[in-house]
């Protein structure tokens, strides 16, 4: 099944996005002072993507929390184009855009309230591509729907909606494929092929095998070792 | 500038949509006051005297009750973290919330007080007072509730720790201006007691953003 994607990318700097690059160096992640695997290092430049294995737990999530900057639990270099993310924020979350198992969703408001208002914090004007995005994904007849009243599934589109209205270089998706069905998959996949081959990057974690995203490599947490001594039992966020 | 704004249009739309968020804590506020003259005595002599010690700390009371509104859902929903990375700092955050606080709060307590004012037989002249400390001490109320709120941020049973932390906090506001809308009762110069409020309200709203913002870093980590 083929989706139309057409978008609007003039907002995007083709030019900048093309040099960009994501450097991740001797990243370990620690919670209650243990380190949860061992030490991830990889290189992200235009057009690469890398997906994030591991078993429940390995620290997935707290690994992309760290890439964004939104936790300081860690040891080792996240540097954004040679420049330490803490160090300037500003370009990097200019280029980034995040979605994790929390959506950033207000129920209380409309699907199209929700999303204008995250595209006007990055882009002056509201735009048609809200409505464009949630064609695609065949939630438009939810435009004016509280996001409340929407199914898991809905509501994961609604998110997902957000990287074809705020066109950035860097998506960071934490399981992005969970409630969605069949076709919205197939559409994501799309959609990430595409924005690959226009020079954007991708950082996803999944515990499926997702074939269809073309130079997606796969990266496995391993645990860290822990000589044994102790027992890591708690369960994560 | 307009940043702000929508922030603030967005808090106050949220909240509006879910009218409890709103009428309990002015509900609250009402009734509490309301239940002094059957506790304690009906005589309108003693009413006026209590009078401005109890509808401020009702007022106290009520705001630290609708703290939680603004900013527990958003920090679980995962609004805070999307709205930290699309480039919002956590000191304009805080004072969105703050301001959307007390326009959604704040300010009905400040419009309501006269009447409960008239219940407890207060002089007119003492309730245009107690209105003017309102609408001075309550703004401060939220700036600080805010650090609290940003510190207990995804605790179970934050709240508890939330008064222990801010009470301490609000104690200033409240014997100020308690004391103005009291020393207004008797006849005396209030002025003072209000100049205090104002630079207090000056202090919080310089603090509260920065202090709230680092808060809501180490909570969010």
């Amino acid at each position: 099944m083929r989706f139309r994607i057409d978008l609007d990318y003039k907002s995007m700097n083709l030019q900048q996005i093309s040099t960009n690059q994501l450097k991740v160096e001797n990243l370990t992640v620690f919670r209650s002072e243990l380190p949860l695997f061992e030490p991830v290092n990889f290189n992200l430049s235009a057009g690469d993507a890398v997906q994030i294995s591991g078993v429940n737990g390995s620290g997935k999530t707290s690994l992309l929390r760290c890439l964004c900057g939104l936790s300081h639990r860690h040891e080792g270099v996240i540097s954004w184009n040679d420049i330490h993310i803490d160090n300037d924020q500003t370009d990097f979350h200019d280029q980034l855009l995040y979605i994790g198992h929390a959506l950033g969703l207000k129920p209380k408001l409309t699907v199209e309230q929700n999303l204008n208002f995250y595209r006007q914090l990055r882009f002056d004007e509201a735009d048609s591509l809200i409505k464009n995005a949630l064609d695609q994904l065949n939630i438009g007849a939810y435009y004016d729907e509280l996001v409340g009243n929407l199914s898991a599934g809905q509501k994961r589109r609604v998110a997902l909606a957000r990287i074809i209205s705020e066109p950035v270089g860097l998506w960071i998706l934490d399981e992005p494929m969970v409630a969605l069905d069949v076709d919205g998959q197939t559409w994501l996949e799309q959609v990430c092929n595409d924005h690959l081959s226009r020079g954007g990057m991708i950082v996803l974690t999944s515990h499926q095998r997702i074939s269809a995203i073309k130079g997606l490599d796969e990266y496995k947490l391993i645990p860290a070792n822990l000589d044994g001594n102790y027992m890591i039992n708690e369960s994560l966020e | 500038m307009s940043l702000l704004l929508s922030l603030v249009k967005r808090e106050i739309s949220v909240v509006l949509k879910s009218r409890s968020e709103f009428i309990y804590p002015l509900a609250f506020f009402v009734i509490v006051t309301s239940l002094f003259p059957l506790a304690v005595t009906p005589d309108p002599n003693q009413l006026a005297f209590i009078a401005p010690g109890i509808i401020w700390v009702a007022a106290l009371l009520s705001i630290l009750l609708s703290l939680n509104g603004f900013y527990q859902a958003d920090y679980e929903e995962g609004g805070l973290e999307q709205l930290l990375l699309s480039g919002v700092s956590g000191a304009n955050i805080v004072v969105a919330k703050s301001i959307a606080n007390w326009l959604v709060t704040g300010l009905p307590l400040v419009l309501v007080a006269p009447m409960i004012g008239i219940s407890f037989n207060m002089q007119p002249h003492t309730n245009w007072i107690a209105m003017l400390s309102l609408l001075v001490g309550t703004p401060s109320i939220c700036f600080i509730g805010s650090i609290g709120m940003c510190l207990t941020l995804g605790l179970r049973n934050g709240g508890v720790l939330l008064t222990l932390l801010v009470l301490p906090l609000f104690i200033p506001v409240l014997i100020f201006g308690a004391s103005a809308v009291g020393a207004a009762s008797i006849g005396v110069n209030y002025s003072g007691q209000l100049a205090i409020l104002g630079a207090l309200l000056v202090f919080s709203i310089m603090v509260a953003p920065f202090a709230g913002a680092a808060a809501m870093k180490i909570s969010i980590d």
